[in-house]
């Protein structure tokens, strides 16, 4: 099968300092691949430019084979790449329902539409839709509660609720388990597995349990470069990684 | 699950509750001792507010120079009756309107390359621009700072016959009527998938854009939309006064409009002319007393302050969190 995701030499300069250096990846449909690396290794960066929130300095990013490394962050979300940030963007005041029902409209009516007139029971396929991305993160019973008055770990569950509404094929996940107590990050791990069967996940983890329980496949960044990239187990006996970041963990 | 209008779950008592206001509102005023005039030019300015309320309340964005729409709409409206280029009123009303959203739409294009702050002073800056157009070089058209006396007042011919509403009644029969329609069409735009985008916009800019939403769009439809309510209300502020004002271009016009979505309430639709009413009322009777005549803009504005700290939803915002209260307790 060919490949739903790739960069090539995907590089980001802050002035002389290169955040992203060369990186090549490539992402097959179905998969979960995990990015990690010592903090300030350039993994946000790297999600950054694959959503389309900051222009590469050089190099390409295919999204199913189309070229996409221009492409803006509203562009990315029509074209199906999701994703969930690690510090929490919700929509504070309105209800989960309505936090999902915003990104579930971008999906189903595309990136603008003068439907001034227009009302939510004409969007086709929004009810449906926003029950089961709602019933998906375990959130139906907090439905019509404001997203600020959820608890924290319902609030993380919101925040990929919110990436999944907008129907993406690609989902990247930027640190879904960060700040969970053991207990909420086994509910982010096992509400990942299911996706894994519906949509492709990039995700950038710390929690060292959470990557190896799911990942295919992990890239190791540090300083911005590839260090390794393989299958966990390969991973788990590379030596410069061992070096470079898990040995501190044994 | 049934999905509704977002931030709205309100049902259609508000319109009728607004139609009802607006058929008893002349007769309140006369209890106390108020003017139909008066109710006029508060409903013009609520209908002002209407747009501003749209982009401040809904969106989020804070403009500082809608008085170059109030007063470019007005004042096409109020230069075409007077020379009788165009007769019917609604026409007039119409071509004023939409001359001042395409205002609106350059406007917008170019200002809202901006965010928070620096939109606002842009906002401010096109507002002074249009100020100084209107008493400068286009002295010819717009009568610099005299203005344009001898607008005529509201008719709409009807076949053999026609409509006339130049009673001071019959002028708020005819604003109140265009208000209506500007507060149910403002209402349907809010309740609509259109005003649910607008919503995100106003929580959370940056995530409705990563969802999907092309931010930059709805925000020049909306501004747009915001400048056509301004320039209705400025033709109706001449047709209303027999005369088109220079100060509905004036910086003291764009804040005031802000002050008074303010004080009534954002993001509520009827907040601007709850606030309109209160700050016109207050300073029609503050003048009338003798002992505080000399300083009746100070009392206006510790009134002012105490509203906002106050209620700091404005007094319609106010109102629905303590009713919202009741409703739980009781």
């Amino acid at each position: 099968m060919s490949a739903i995701l790739e960069t090539r030499d995907l590089t980001k300069a802050f002035g002389g300092l290169v955040a992203v250096d060369k990186v090549s990846l490539t992402v097959e449909p179905g998969t979960i691949t995990a990015l990690i690396g010592p903090n300030g290794a350039g993994k946000t960066t790297f999600f950054k430019m694959l959503s389309g929130e900051i222009p590469p300095t050089s190099g390409e990013i295919y999204f199913k084979e189309k070229d996409i490394t221009r492409y803006d962050a509203t562009r990315t979300a029509q074209l199906g790449i999701g994703k969930s940030y690690q510090i929490t963007q919700i929509f504070p005041s309105l209800t989960v329902a309505e936090n999902v029902m915003i990104p579930a409209l971008a999906a189903r009516r595309g990136e603008f539409k003068l439907d001034i007139f227009g009302s939510m029971g004409r969007v086709d396929g929004l009810e449906p839709l926003v029950e089961r991305t709602i019933a998906a993160v375990g959130l139906a019973d907090r439905a019509q509660f404001r997203a600020q008055d959820l608890a924290y770990g319902e609030k993380r569950r919101l925040e990929i609720g919110i990436a999944l509404a907008t129907e993406p094929e690609l989902l990247l996940l930027d640190e879904p388990a960060a700040g969970m107590s053991p207990s909420e990050t086994a509910e982010t791990v096992a509400l990942i597995k299911e996706l894994r069967s519906t949509v492709t996940i990039v995700i950038v983890e710390h929690d060292m349990d959470v990557v190896f329980g799911l990942a295919d496949r992990i890239m190791v960044l540090q300083d911005g470069a590839t260090i390794a990239l393989g299958a966990p187990e390969e991973i788990r006996a590379n030596q410069r990684v061992r070096e470079a970041y898990l040995g501190g963990l044994d | 699950m049934k999905l509704g209008p977002v931030g709205d779950r309100s049902g259609l008592w508000v319109e009728g509750a607004v139609a009802l206001f607006l058929v008893l509102f002349p007769s309140i005023f006369a209890a106390i001792g108020a003017g139909t005039d008066l109710a006029t030019r508060i409903l013009i300015l609520g209908l002002f507010g209407l747009g501003v309320d749209l982009i401040f309340g809904f969106t989020g964005l804070l403009s500082f120079g809608q008085a170059a729409f109030f007063g470019s709409g007005g004042f096409i409206t109020a230069y075409l009756l007077i020379h009788n280029i165009v007769t019917n009123s609604l026409a007039a009303l119409a071509i004023g309107t939409i001359a001042a959203a395409i205002f609106g739409a350059v406007i917008g294009a170019l200002a809202l390359r901006q965010v928070g702050v620096y939109f606002a002073m842009l906002t401010l800056a096109f507002g002074q621009l249009f100020y100084f157009l209107d008493i400068s070089p286009l002295r010819n058209f717009t009568g610099s700072e005299n203005g344009l006396p001898g607008v005529p007042k509201p008719t709409i011919p009807l076949g053999a016959t026609t409509l006339d509403f130049s009673s001071s009644i019959g002028t708020y029969v005819f604003v109140a009527a265009l208000y209506f329609i500007g507060f149910v069409v403002a209402r349907r735009i809010v309740r609509s998938p259109f005003g649910a985008v607008l919503r995100a916009i106003l929580e959370n800019p940056q995530r409705a854009a990563a969802v999907g939403h092309r931010v930059p769009r709805y925000k020049l439809v909306v501004f747009t939309i915001a400048a056509a309510y301004g320039g209705l209300a400025g033709g109706l502020l001449g047709m209303f006064q027999g005369y088109m004002p220079p100060e509905a271009f004036s910086i003291d016009q764009s804040g005031e409009i802000i002050v008074m979505t303010v004080i009534g309430g954002s993001g509520t639709l009827i907040g601007p002319l709850v606030g309109a009413g209160v700050w016109i009322y207050l300073r029609q009777e503050l003048q009338n007393i003798d002992a505080i005549a000399g300083i009746w803009k100070l009392i206006l504005g510790l009134v002012f302050i105490l509203l906002i700290t106050g209620f700091r939803r404005g007094i319609v915002g106010g109102i629905m969190a303590l009713a919202r209260r009741w409703r739980r307790e009781g």
